[in-house]
């Protein structure tokens, strides 16, 4: 009678006397484990509760599998115990004993997955099960509600847990199978398990490169890390998701599959090589080839931007890639051949066969072959775009949309998605721009400010098409398409203090914003907490909120004041402009959004100014005893040109200090007092032309309320020019800008 | 019985196997014999089902081998490298083959382990590689076998172990008719265990015959004839595979049945006329005709 083999068969002995030569494998885990994790709660058990303590951290991040040791012990347990369980594979002597006893092949392979998968497992639960009996209600810092030490948490790590070991046993399990020896094997085992992340990165790295638009930063590290559960578990401590834990699931069953299937093909005889099967030699040789060409190309396109390449465009790039497929190939070789002579004809036709794949690969994506670039949807066929820059671009937290969103988990932030025709139709128009003015603004020069736009159409049954570009601040400050999306009031409802999740802040400071950054902000800062005056403060903002334009968003001069507003109750998660000195707060649930106050703003000033609270929030001339500009041109110095100013205080300053970066500029100090309110009315954040700007540095009287407190921190670099004048000045750039350049400044620069 | 059947099998390119043929009578002891690299480890292998070939079959009392669960319970293979499990003492290999093997039997165990002199409580790594052997050969024939298939088993054993090995295996034969495999390129050996012979070469079945068979075919024959006589007519209706002159004396190889020998030769009324027996080695020299140079090759 034909035997008959069951693919799911186990042999109870085989695995029993695995169990028994192995157990060595489960006994140092668990030590591992318990070591790092349960030993500390231990010792601390009489006080591990208390808030004060910080054991709360550890146990957080143990509990959201985000915690190092453990991280490495999920690895490197499951990796080590396929090798051990699978060693006899990778001799001809074991091999040969092994397979001559009396097992199917199936026996073999089910009943030394099933026996390394009970040693990798075991000192988990037993793990789970202390942490479960340790199990104590748990807070981070005093007065919160949230218990981060559940007997629910303990049972969501275990889950987590078992997923991520048994996919990396898995993955290194079918690395075993393909592998000849037991170093192939480990290798493989940790390579095969950040292949998948690793190719998609790089493949994200020429898409970056090579495509006008391409976005490959937002989604990166969700898309990369999601591919596989020991990834996403450090990336992120939510629970898998349903979605993503059947493709985990579906994942594992193929490679168990796929490992089954291999390891009954396998040719004994070839036990010892590097790999086993012809087709993962190529397989591995290529993917060497094509990491270390990556590694050349890129790196030869630095060179470029270094300064030191005598080729222009991607020259560099592909004669980083032609070097690379070179070399690495040829590594390749030897590693899958295990031996250095492969400079043969096989060899040669390898090199010629990987050189067009290769090529065909980048040559596509460089000259777009698919069409990228151009694409853009039709706006009637789209159900929504979303434009999260729009609201960035007053660089505040005022358009944070952590403030503006039901939350369903913690780390969802919806954006708002356009779904008005003529706002969806605006945003299409305004990307076609971008794409057909490209070639305009990128021989522009880096010179000029530019800002970073991505906007993400959705659309149905398909995924969603994203773009990322850094256009000039020009186009955008320009743009009646992006004008009318901003006041439009599909934008201007989302982000109304009407829309806020938690409707009124607890309190809300107001101060200068110079003296904010430069840590003065205590001789302005205003703090508004009476119930009745933050309604009243609220509707004024929003009136002004409600007509702003969009010259006014985007307007670079200083603000009438900075806003801060507190508000409790919102889910963990960082703020893109975090008020830093509150971020700190041990109450993950507070998050402060700030915001401008604009000059333009005239009933949240006309309110301040009614309550009292505009005083200090402008710097007093008064105050100040000089103002010096200096007009920027990009330009080096020479050291004649130093020598030749016949500027007084330059000469100072290059006796005293001849590296000044200062020394040299052209420059003026305006003392007089009205040329003063000028240059405090009219200063600027930033410069928008860097090879043409004036900036300021405030000198301040020392009979300021601040002086002195400057010169703690600022005053040594320029004691020179203050000892001339005794003022304080602080290192800390005012900017003026062709555009709206004062003409005090344009007369004396001529 | 054991049944390769047109057995093909290559490696990168290199053909081990070529359309290679056996038969392995239940209850004989058969030899496979060949130079080094003619096959015989990778015809075992295919037999124990360790490689499966890439054309052809292996069975055993009609069953393929390959993957064959049941015919491996009833298989006992001491193969060439040995391998144990680590840290083990042959006590502990024991209970593991105790725990597969059904037929096991675990008085036979303990005294074979006795009658060797091994303590079954020591590392077998810690074992010379002639004890290894033995301890491989303990197992093996405690699991009461109904194959046993020896690759290159005697390597390593001195002359007593030798024969107390072959006793043991002599008398499972006979008492149980287990069917043994045996390879070796050693003649002399096999000569006196072997019932029947097989001889690769270059991957392929060269001859395969009973031993008595092959012995009662082809004679040695020293004859010595008055220096006038012409013998070429009589030696005309025999088949002579060699025939050389030492002197007055005629020595003939020849492949006929004895009695036809002796008739055809002493109607020519020899002065000297001896029927000697030939050995394996030159009973295969002598069949081959010297043509083959790997075959001359296994003259020890």
């Amino acid at each position: 009678m034909k035997s008959r083999e069951s693919y799911f068969s186990f042999s109870g002995a085989l695995i029993r006397e695995n169990l028994k030569r192995f157990w060595a494998i489960s006994v140092l885990s668990f030590i591992g484990y318990f070591l790092s994790g349960v030993l500390p709660i231990l010792f601390s058990l009489n006080r591990y509760q208390d808030p004060n303590y910080g054991m709360g951290y550890m146990v957080r991040s143990m509990l959201n599998n985000q915690y190092f040791p453990h991280g490495v012990l999920h690895l490197v347990v499951p990796i080590v115990a396929s090798v051990i369980l699978y060693r006899y594979m990778h001799s001809s002597g074991s091999s040969t004993m092994i397979h001559g006893l009396p097992f199917t092949r199936s026996q073999l392979f089910n009943s030394n997955l099933l026996s390394g998968l009970i040693l990798v497992w075991l000192p988990l639960l037993v793990t789970a099960g202390l942490l479960l009996l340790l199990a104590r209600p748990m807070f981070l810092y005093e007065g919160s509600t949230e218990d981060i030490f559940t007997k629910v948490l303990v049972f969501q790590w275990i889950w987590k847990s078992l997923v991520v070991t048994l996919s990396v046993y898995l993955v290194a399990v079918l690395a075993g199978v393909v592998s000849g020896n037991g170093v192939m094997h480990m290798f493989l085992g940790f390579w095969f398990n950040g292949l998948l992340p690793g190719l998609y990165a790089v493949c994200v790295a020429y898409f970056g490169k090579f495509l006008y638009g391409f976005d490959g930063a937002g989604q990166l590290m969700e898309i990369a890390t999601g591919m596989m559960p020991y990834l996403k578990a450090l990336q992120s401590n939510e629970p898998f998701s349903s979605g993503l834990m059947s493709y985990y699931l579906i994942g594992m069953v193929a490679l168990l599959v796929v490992s089954s299937y291999a390891y009954r093909q396998r040719a004994w005889e070839k036990a010892g090589d590097s790999l086993v099967f012809q087709g993962v030699k190529i397989m591995i040789c290529y993917l060497i080839a094509f990491f270390g060409m990556s590694l050349m190309a890129f790196y030869f396109d630095t060179i470029r931007w270094s300064g030191a390449s005598f080729l222009d465009g991607h020259a560099m790039f592909y004669v980083g890639l032609l070097v690379g497929i070179l070399v690495f190939l040829y590594i390749g070789r030897m590693v899958v051949l295990k031996s250095p002579r492969v400079f043969n004809k096989g060899s040669l036709k390898h090199l010629a066969i990987y050189t067009l794949i290769a090529l065909t690969f980048v040559v596509s994506v460089d000259m777009d072959f698919t069409g990228f670039e151009k694409r853009v949807p039709n706006p009637q066929k789209v159900e929504g775009v979303s434009l999260p820059d729009l609201g960035r671009m007053e660089r505040t937290g005022r358009y944070e949309d952590l403030f503006f969103q039901p939350f369903e988990t913690e780390n969802e932030t919806h954006g708002l998605v356009f779904q008005e025709p003529e706002n969806v139709e605006a945003i299409a128009q305004f990307h076609r721009r971008v794409i057909s003015e490209r070639a305009a603004y990128e021989n522009q020069g880096s010179s000029y400010q530019t800002h970073s736009l991505s906007l993400s159409y959705q659309r149905k049954n398909f995924w969603d098409l994203t773009r990322s570009y850094v256009v000039p601040y020009s186009m955008i400050r320009d743009s009646v398409q992006l004008k009318k999306v901003f006041e439009s009031s599909e934008f201007k409802d989302r982000y109304s203090f009407q829309s806020l999740t938690v409707k009124e802040p607890r309190w809300i400071k107001a101060y200068n914003l110079f003296l904010y950054q430069t840590t003065m902000d205590q001789y302005s800062m205003k703090t508004i907490d009476g119930r009745v005056e933050i309604r009243e403060l609220m509707e004024k903002l929003e009136q002004d909120y409600r007509e702003r334009t969009w010259e006014q968003h985007l307007d670079t001069s200083a603000p009438y004041a900075q806003m801060e507003m507190a508000f409790y109750g919102l889910p963990n998660q960082t703020l893109s402009y975090p008020a830093y000195a509150y971020e700190a707060s041990m109450d993950p649930t507070l998050k402060v959004m700030t915001l401008h106050v604009r000059k333009s703003d005239r009933h949240t000033i006309s309110w301040l100014e009614e309550r009292g609270y505009d005083e200090n929030l402008s710097i007093k001339t008064e105050d100040v005893g000089c103002i010096t500009v200096f007009h920027e041109t990009g330009q080096p110095v020479s050291v004649d040109e130093i020598a030749a100013s016949n500027m007084a205080v330059a000469k100072q300053w290059t006796k005293e200090y001849p590296d000044a970066y200062l020394s040299g500029k052209a420059q003026f100090c305006f003392e007089n007092p009205e040329d003063i309110a000028i240059l405090l009315e009219e200063y600027e954040m930033e410069p928008d032309n860097y090879q043409d700007y004036y900036f300021g540095v405030i000198s301040f009287k020392k009979s300021s309320p601040y002086a002195n407190r400057f010169y703690e921190h600022y005053g040594s670099f320029y004691q020179s020019m203050d000892a001339m004048r005794d003022t304080i000045t602080v290192d800390y750039y005012i900017y003026f800008n062709n555009h709206s350049l004062p003409e005090i400044i344009r007369a004396e620069f001529q | 019985m054991i049944t390769v059947n047109q057995l093909t099998k290559s490696f990168d390119g290199f053909q081990a196997l070529s359309r290679l043929d056996m038969n392995v009578k239940k209850g004989s002891i058969y030899g496979l014999v060949g130079t080094n690299g003619a096959g015989k480890t990778t015809v075992i292998k295919h037999i124990t089902g360790i490689y499966q070939g890439d054309q052809g079959q292996v069975q055993m009392d009609g069953e393929l081998v390959y993957d064959n669960k049941k015919i491996k319970e009833r298989m006992g293979y001491v193969p060439d490298d040995l391998y144990f499990f680590g840290g083990y003492g042959l006590g502990e290999m024991g209970k593991f083959y105790e725990g597969i093997y059904p037929n096991w039997s675990q008085p036979r165990f303990l005294s074979m382990i006795q009658r060797f002199g091994l303590d079954s409580r020591q590392k077998i790594s810690s074992f010379s590689k002639g004890m290894q052997k033995q301890a491989m050969f303990i197992l093996t024939l405690s699991t009461m076998p109904d194959y046993l298939i020896l690759d290159e088993p005697i390597d390593g054993l001195d002359p007593i172990i030798r024969k107390l090995v072959w006793k043991y295996i002599i008398d499972d034969v006979a008492e149980r008719e287990m069917t043994v495999l045996v390879s070796s390129h050693n003649l002399r050996e096999m000569e006196n265990i072997c019932d029947s012979i097989g001889i690769i070469s270059n991957g392929k079945m060269m001859i395969e015959r009973d031993l008595d068979e092959l012995r009662s075919d082809i004679h040695k024959v020293q004859v010595a004839f008055p220096a006038e006589k012409d013998i070429a007519s009589f030696l005309a209706s025999l088949q002579v595979l060699h025939r050389e002159k030492r002197g007055s004396v005629e020595l003939l190889i020849i492949r006929n049945r004895k009695e036809e020998v002796e008739n055809v030769l002493r109607k020519a009324q020899p002065l000297v006329f001896d029927m000697l027996p030939l050995t394996l080695e030159e009973i295969f020299i002598y069949e081959l005709g010297g043509a083959d140079d790997e075959i001359q090759g296994i003259i020890f």
